[in-house]
């Protein structure tokens, strides 16, 4: 978080974070190169052509990869933190790929590169001959737009919600990557073992996303809500729902629970008291039940956005809201009413050591 | 992530999965020799 402008916040992890993925991108570059020098024997601007496609192909699978990883064990969630960075060098090396190649085959001639590369192939009923460029420079300006994009400056000005739309074209990105490869770089050299590296990765991507769907849709219809109705608005006391025991809630952490039609609420145990939040962040709807509880404020687990339990607000001099629920604690037992306050309302925690007891 | 964007996700992957793979194996079979 931050309060004013600034290209990049720097912090000692991200600084790792940045030493190492330069060091893997370059270590990657010199040792393709290398190794392609006695492999593909010809010229240097291929080879380079190639590292820098298949790193950038390569890198763009890390970053797709992270998010269900991170999703599935948290002990992904540390390369979770940064991975805008990774995002944008993705873009970096795949501009350095499309530029280097439209210099090499489309640098020479009397047209313009980007009219010969965008112009001259237009079989595009043809399978065998289909321009696969095309498909690589609607990726590539994709690439640039999320990267162009990435900062929290654009985030807030386009709201969270644009902003997420506009970055989830990452995937129809990454689509139009895996055909411009298949199209392109597997029809010059239809060797079965690249084939089988591509089908991979592709598998991997599409397998991660698909087991982190189910286990969410799975977490959705579990037995927590007591509940199998959407509450109403105009939801009363009467409303209230046991989710759980406070016991299962462990200290400076919360229990997300799941009631239908709603969404997720994280109820956070914290100083002897209990209070509900939405489980959503306002920065990039980060899980906040995965959070802890740190210097007395909900920590986003994602980048550490922070949130103050009984009120939703951010501590002074930032000014993020999230939405608070009603909680009680009712003989040892968590109940809440799942209808979302307006963001930052305040909310009497509930005291763990006054258990009520309701007739 | 909420509600809508699980749903979302969920959706996109459904038809782009698919989508990508058949893709993949289509062009396979069209330009292997």
């Amino acid at each position: 978080m931050s309060v004013q402008y600034s290209p990049v916040k720097w912090n000692h992890n991200k600084r790792v974070y940045d030493i190492v993925m330069a060091l893997g991108i370059g270590g990657y570059l010199a040792i393709f190169f290398l190794v392609g020098k006695l492999v593909w024997p010809g010229s240097d601007e291929i080879i380079l052509l190639r590292a820098l496609g298949t790193c950038a192909f390569l890198v763009l699978h890390v970053v797709l990869c992270i998010g269900p990883l991170a999703r599935l064990d948290s002990r992904f969630l540390p390369l979770l933190y940064n991975r805008r960075h990774l995002g944008v060098a993705t873009f970096l090396v795949g501009l350095a790929h499309g530029a280097l190649a439209t210099g090499y085959y489309h640098g020479f001639g009397n047209v313009n590169p980007l009219l010969s590369l965008l112009g001259t192939n237009t079989a595009y009923t043809s399978l065998a001959a289909f321009p696969f460029e095309t498909l690589g420079a609607i990726a590539l300006l994709i690439l640039f737009v999320m990267a162009a994009t990435s900062h929290d400056f654009w985030q807030k000005n386009l709201s969270p919600s644009v902003w997420k739309g506009l970055h989830m074209l990452v995937y129809p990105a990454y689509a139009l990557l895996v055909m411009h490869v298949a199209l392109g770089a597997l029809h010059a050299e239809p060797n079965p073992l690249y084939l089988g590296i591509l089908a991979i990765g592709v598998t991997l991507v599409v397998g991660l996303q698909f087991a982190t769907g189910f286990k969410e849709y799975l977490r959705d219809r579990s037995p927590s809500p007591i509940t199998s109705e959407p509450m109403r608005e105009d939801a009363t006391d009467e409303s209230w729902i046991d989710v759980c025991g406070v016991d299962e809630i462990p200290n400076n952490r919360a229990k997300v629970v799941c009631v239908a039609g709603c969404e997720r609420i994280a109820i956070f145990r914290y100083d002897g008291k209990i209070s509900a939040v939405t489980n959503v962040c306002a920065h990039q709807r980060g899980p906040l039940g995965e959070g802890k509880v740190i210097d007395g404020c909900i920590t986003c687990p994602w980048h550490g956005w922070e949130y103050r339990p009984h009120n939703g607000q951010s501590p002074p001099p930032f000014n993020e809201r999230i939405a608070t629920y009603r909680a009680r604690v009712v003989n040892g037992r968590v109940q809440v009413i799942p209808v979302p306050l307006p963001p930052g309302t305040p909310v009497e925690p509930a005291c763990i050591e006054e258990v009520q007891h309701v007739a | 992530m909420t509600v809508r964007h699980r749903r979302w996700h969920f959706w996109m992957w459904l038809v782009l999965g698919p989508v990508v793979l058949i893709g993949l194996i289509i062009s396979w079979k069209g330009i292997a020799p």
